[in-house]
């Protein structure tokens, strides 16, 4: 990089620009924290509704199944309008295409967030069963295609500013992420098991071309691969899981699948062992997708040879959707057969706890790090499930309201979010310094100090330092294990021990960032989109202090019992409206 | 109605101080030495009118007054509550701790303006006053124990002051050591009282840590259940000796008294601030306010004031022979606390509170003009080299003197009522039975000493000839020092009226009887005693003789025949040499305590923590996992086929199991 004087002056502007970035977010923090204190609700009514509610509210009553569907439809849109551009003008869309899809993402906000304002609003407006109950529009879904969208928002502006990616046809990756995020939204809805195939397949389809995207670095072509061929195996398992599930109970909506098992259990004792094959199956299938142990070894390849965006994408994005899916099957199709699943369920968890953990210790390469990182920490999400499950034991309706659920729920959420702020700066130092290896984060501090301060506050989050957001998760995915129908103390025994662990391979990095020496001491300056996208998670994983508003209204939102009440209310039929 | 009036009052009264501190310690290094001095003597002193507020709102009402402010702490089964116990004892000290501290703090605007980080000093000075009011106001136990800590903790910072100095960091560990075994002390004495039938009595959770829950209970049982309260005496001596064992290491009594005389460096705005009001009046407080306790303890009451009794009177024999000025005083404060405590120990605990605030007043005049002095001479704090200041610092000395008269017990001055009415408490109240003679006479034998080393001490600065050091010319110091020393005279010298004879205007008497009289009746109806008819005039001719005693002989020795002290030394070796050594309580202490520590505590170190903890267990935890670590890393090879493998197996493995559970 030649260093003349315009050079200069774009490093000085740059570095002023970086003087007011600290005020600046202590400034969003503070604004953030009194709008929160000052009542969410009367900001949605104020600032929110008068621009929005009218014509919504006329489309919505009009056309209330489109209604619910418009995010994914959006998002649909959007997708063919980038490939429309892409066709076009072919060379023209490095930035018209990932700015699309974020117009298209914010968009699809609108709709979610005003479902969702309703349903706390008057309750069950709008919300049931569509299409012949292949998906189940509830509170639950609503508050994951929040977060969801929200997380593609990161990977987008990680691709956008990406030197990974081809200049020609970049419009079709970000097509190809619009398909993934329908399919995605799609997935967190999903109540039968067909659409859950067809859906959870459509994700991981679209996500072996985005892993193999990079077609002139062997390491992605070969991620790719591995990937297919691991994914596709793992489906077969879940599909041949799926089969003996129909077989079984004779229908594919996982309302009527709760009930129906249950009356065969009680009539013919000897399906068990086939009940407890077709659980192993599904277990194994899904376990690939959430890339938990011993299901998780293509993870680290995938990670190192995917394209950072993608990384990030696949290290959150699908695994909300999975995660939604493990929540629909196991605690509402598979809850009456809760003492089959669980045993495996608390294996998974204490490998992935484990494993994760052990692998971590040692690697110095960021991504591969990551990657293992997430095995671990989808194995702290499955203490909420081990802990749910145990309640479903006893009383199957009770799962879905016990603390494992929402404990389950609230940390995938803040797994994103803290996940995301990482990606985001593995992203920055690697545009920065053409690396992701830990060598590359040495003395981060000093080149570029609001990313590594945001590194910081993601990694302590991770590892649970407590008055962070991480700690709160780690807490309420533990308390379920110590409440006194359920008491498995020694798997919170085993993910307390994780956890020290945890906290070393997390204190090696902050360590690198803050205590070694920079191989190269040149200070560099992320792009204003970088900049402000650091404020977000650190805002959030900061503001989590104040008072906890994310746990009560996740709580009162997330775990209402309206996931209960359609199978109380509707029985095993469903509601059918719109189409 | 009443209290709606007072809440936000006595709030502000306690928060002003803290906000002057947390100013002081957040933008007081930006600040000139005129606005740190201003915000700590404004907050002070704003805090002093709103406690004469509280007082004369206060004049002429009985009845506590709690002023509630929610709960501290909310857990199942827990409540602490947040509010302020408004009675004659806390509203007395309120106005006397600031209206002290306000002097304190306007000379230390003069005494320390050539000195850096003042506005450490003043933040820590108004961070002390801060605490020693949440003390004060406490309405529970629990909030008492943060007022206390707090005291522990800025004292602590004021002696070690200047941190550079090793001396002082030994003079503040020696402190705070001492501390930490009293306050545990304390903290077991409360935990007991906490726990105690008469505190769990109450229905409700967490009532018992009032005051007014436990000592209305205690008051109840005294008419209602004699023979269970009875069966509690046992109980009552325990905690009143351990609180007692609490309040003697802050208010540095004998045994605990080490860390008092040996503040040789710190400020002396910062020694008299913790003689006078805050930390050495803390303990005193802490007696008083948890006299109800005490009067159903007997026996602990004798040896209470039996100790005190000897205390007051070994400190002072101690101060006769000191050659530092500040040491005399501070062996003089270990004497008059032990007075203080006497009269607790005896249950006359309303002279006691009197004594306190004559002490306050006439001690802060007394080091605060031996810190002019100490000014004027440019650090000489040795009187064997100072002498004949009379005609260069006449003011100083006239103020010196009063405040000498009054501690020492001149007639109608100050502390001649306070030490009278003590006297007069003990000798009459019936608690302790015969051992009130002993306690009484030994107490009484403090008083000419007491006169003895006051007066030695001003005629070794003030009369005699003047020595004059080379480079030194001694002057009378600013106003700003010098005001504060002439008002704290000013009131040594008619101090003695706030117990004025007429009942209406005594304001010691409208205080704190409601205060100290309830429990003190139904602990003379609970015990069947009867109170010895004496009169308070009774005791002040006895005062004003041995007072004469103790002024005669100093008199008559440091003007007429000043070579006899060296005869004493002379002839007396040991015993001098045994009071000039202050006690050789360190010395005992170390063989007896500090080195069998020391030993067994580097055995631990070198054994039990390198050997087993650090290289056992920490590094082998840290070694294994790595190993695990190694040993996990090689089933992840890179092939695809390996993968599936797994797989397989893990899938085998489920079936295999859930296949033997059939």
């Amino acid at each position: 990089m030649e260093n003349g004087p315009e050079q200069d002056r774009k490093e000085l502007r740059l570095y002023e620009a970086g003087n007011w970035f600290p005020p600046l977010m202590a400034g969003i923090l503070v604004v953030t924290g009194l709008l929160v204190y000052l009542n969410y609700e009367f900001i949605v009514h104020h600032f929110y509704l008068p621009f929005i509610s009218t014509p919504l509210e006329v489309f919505a009553s009009t056309y209330r199944a489109y209604f619910l569907l418009l995010p994914e439809m959006l998002d649909l849109a959007g997708g063919i309008l980038i490939l429309l551009m892409d066709m076009i003008r072919p060379n023209k869309n490095r930035l018209r295409a990932p700015l699309t899809a974020q117009v298209t993402l914010i968009l699809s906000y609108f709709p979610v967030i005003f479902t969702m304002y309703l349903t706390t609003r008057y309750f069950n407006a709008a919300l049931g069963q569509y299409w012949g109950g292949l998906e189940t529009i509830d509170p639950f879904s609503l508050f994951l295609k929040s977060i969801v969208l929200l997380t593609v928002n990161y990977v987008v502006v990680i691709a956008m500013r990406s030197k990974e990616l081809p200049e020609k046809f970049s419009g079709e990756f970000y097509a190809f992420l619009m398909f993934a995020v329908v399919a995605v939204e799609c997935v967190v809805s999903s109540s039968d098991i067909l659409a859950i195939f067809l859906l959870t397949e459509f994700v991981a389809i679209t996500s072996y071309i985005l892993v193999g995207w990079l077609k002139n670095r062997p390491t992605s072509t070969e991620a790719a691969l591995k990937y297919f061929l691991l994914g596709s195996m793992s489906s077969a398992f879940m599909v041949f899981g799926f089969a003996i599930m129909y077989g079984l109970s004779g229908t594919t909506n996982l309302y009527e699948m709760k009930v129906a098992l249950h009356e065969v259990r009680m009539q013919d004792p000897s399906m068990v062992p086939v009940m407890l094959l077709s659980t192993l199956f599904f277990m194994v299938g899904i376990g690939f997708k959430l890339a938990i142990a011993p299901f998780h070894m293509y993870l680290p390849d995938v990670f190192e040879g995917a394209p950072t965006a993608i990384a990030t994408f696949l290290s959150v994005t699908p695994k909300l959707a999975t995660t939604a899916v493990f929540i629909r099957v196991f605690l509402l199709g598979l809850s009456t057969v809760a003492d089959l699943w669980v045993p495996m369920m608390l294996i998974c968890a204490v490998l992935s706890m484990t494993i994760g953990n052990l692998f971590a210790i040692r690697q110095t390469n960021m991504k591969r790090f990551l990657a293992f990182s997430s095995i671990t920490h989808m194995g702290y999400m499955l203490l909420g499930l081990c802990a749910a499950g145990v309640i479903a034991k006893t009383n199957s309706n009770a799962a879905i309201q016990s603390l494992g659920y929402f404990g389950m729920l609230h940390y995938m959420v803040i797994y994103a979010i803290m996940n995301t702020g990482i990606f985001l700066i593995v992203s920055v130092v690697e545009h920065h310094s053409g690396g992701s290896h830990l060598d590359h984060f040495k003395g981060l501090v000093h080149r570029a100090p609001p990313s590594a301060y945001t590194m910081l506050v993601c990694l302590l989050s991770l590892a649970g330092i407590p008055p962070l957001a991480g700690f709160m998760a780690k807490f309420f995915v533990m308390w379920p294990l110590f409440e006194p129908n359920v008491e498995l103390y020694p798997l919170a025994i085993i993910a307390i021990l994780n956890m020290v662990v945890s906290a070393y391979i997390y204190l090696r990095i902050i360590k690198a960032m803050f205590l070694d020496k920079p191989m190269v001491e040149e200070r560099f300056y992320p792009d204003t989109t970088y900049r402000y996208a650091m404020i977000p998670p650190f805002a959030f994983l900061a503001l989590y202090l104040f008072g906890g508003y994310l746990i009560r209204w996740a709580y009162a939102y997330a775990s209402s019992s309206y996931f209960l009440t359609i199978n109380i209310y509707f029985g095993s039929s469903g509601p059918t409206g719109g189409l | 109605m009443f209290f709606i009036d007072l809440k936000y009052p006595v709030l502000y009264s306690l928060l002003l101080p803290l906000i002057g501190s947390i100013i002081l310690g957040m933008w007081g290094r930006r600040f000139g030495q005129r606005t740190i001095a201003s915000v700590a003597i404004s907050t002070v002193f704003g805090s002093f009118l709103l406690s004469l507020y509280i007082a004369l709102k206060f004049w002429g009402t009985g009845d506590p007054v709690l002023l509630s402010f929610g709960n501290l702490i909310e857990v199942t089964g827990l409540e602490i509550p947040l509010g302020f116990h408004l009675d004659g004892l806390s509203v007395l000290l309120l106005t006397v701790v600031t209206a002290v501290a306000s002097l304190i703090l306007v000379y230390s605007t003069g005494y320390m303006v050539v000195r850096s980080s003042s506005s450490r000093f003043f933040g820590l000075m108004t961070l002390s006053v801060f605490f020693m009011l949440a003390l004060i106001l406490a309405d529970n136990f629990i909030t008492l124990l943060i007022g206390w800590s707090g005291i522990a903790v800025t004292t602590y910072l004021l002696i070690g002051f200047r941190f550079y100095n090793s001396d002082t960091v030994q003079s503040a560990k020696r402190f705070f050591i001492i501390n930490a075994v009293s306050d545990t002390a304390l903290l077991v004495g409360l935990i007991l009282l906490i726990t105690s039938p008469i505190a769990l009595n109450y229905s409700g959770t967490g009532a018992g840590l009032t005051y007014r829950a436990v000592f209305e209970n205690l008051t109840t049982l005294s008419v209602t259940d004699k023979p269970f309260l009875g069966s509690l005496v046992p109980l009552f001596e325990t905690i009143a000796i351990l609180i007692f064992i609490g309040a003697a290491g802050k208010s540095a009594q004998l045994l605990q008294h080490i860390w008092l005389p040996n503040t040789s460096d710190t400020p002396i705005p910062a020694i008299a601030l913790m003689q006078s009001v805050t930390t050495v009046a803390a303990g005193v407080y802490l007696m008083a306010r948890l006299h109800p306790v005490l009067l159903f303890a007997p026996t602990a009451m004798a040896i209470i004031a039996v100790i005190s009794a000897l205390s007051a009177f070994i400190a002072a024999g101690v101060a006769l022979v000191q050659t530092d000025m500040k040491k005399i005083l501070a062996w003089s404060t270990i004497s008059q606390v032990g007075l203080m405590f006497l009269g607790c120990g005896v249950g006359a605990v309303a002279a006691a509170i009197f004594h306190l605030v004559t002490h306050a007043v006439v001690k802060s005049c007394l080091i605060l003009s031996v810190g002019s002095v100490k000014y004027a001479m440019e650090g000489e704090t040795d009187i064997r080299r100072l002498g004949g200041l009379k005609s260069l610092l006449p003011f100083t000395r006239v103020a010196f003197l009063a405040a000498v008269a009054a501690l020492s017990g001149f007639p109608m001055l100050a502390g001649f009522f306070s030490v009278s009415e003590i006297f007069h408490g003990t000798f009459t109240l019936p608690f302790i039975f015969g051992w009130k003679w002993l306690a009484g006479i030994v107490g009484y034998a403090a008083i000419p000493v007491t006169a003895f080393y006051a007066y030695r001490l001003y005629y070794r600065i003030f009369e005699g000839e003047y020595h004059k050091p080379p480079g030194v010319e001694p002057s009378e110091p600013d106003l700003s020092m010098e005001a504060p020393v002439w008002i704290s005279a000013a009131l040594s010298v008619i101090g003695g009226i706030i117990a004025f004879p007429k009942p209406e205007f005594n304001v010691i008497d409208r205080y704190l009887s409601p205060v100290i009289d309830p429990p003190m009746i139904s602990a003379i109806g609970f015990w069947g005693r009867t109170e010895d008819a004496f009169s308070s005039y009774f005791f002040m001719p006895i005062t004003v003789g041995v007072f004469l005693i103790g002024y005669w002989v100093a008199r008559n020795i440091y003007l007429r025949r000043p070579d006899d002290p060296r005869e004493f030394k002379i002839h007396h070796k040991d015993l001098h040499m045994y009071l000039w050594d202050e006690l050789r309580v360190e010395e005992i202490l170390d063989v007896i305590l500090i080195r069998p520590a020391k030993w067994i505590v580097s055995w631990l170190w070198r054994e039990v923590d390198e050997g087993l903890i650090d290289r056992g267990i920490v590094e082998g935890t840290g070694k294994s996992t790595f190993i695990l670590a190694r040993m996990v890393n090689l089933l992840r090879n890179g092939y695809t086929r390996y993968y599936l493998l797994y797989l397989a197996i893990f899938i085998t493995l489920v079936i295999w199991l859930a296949s033997r559970q059939e």
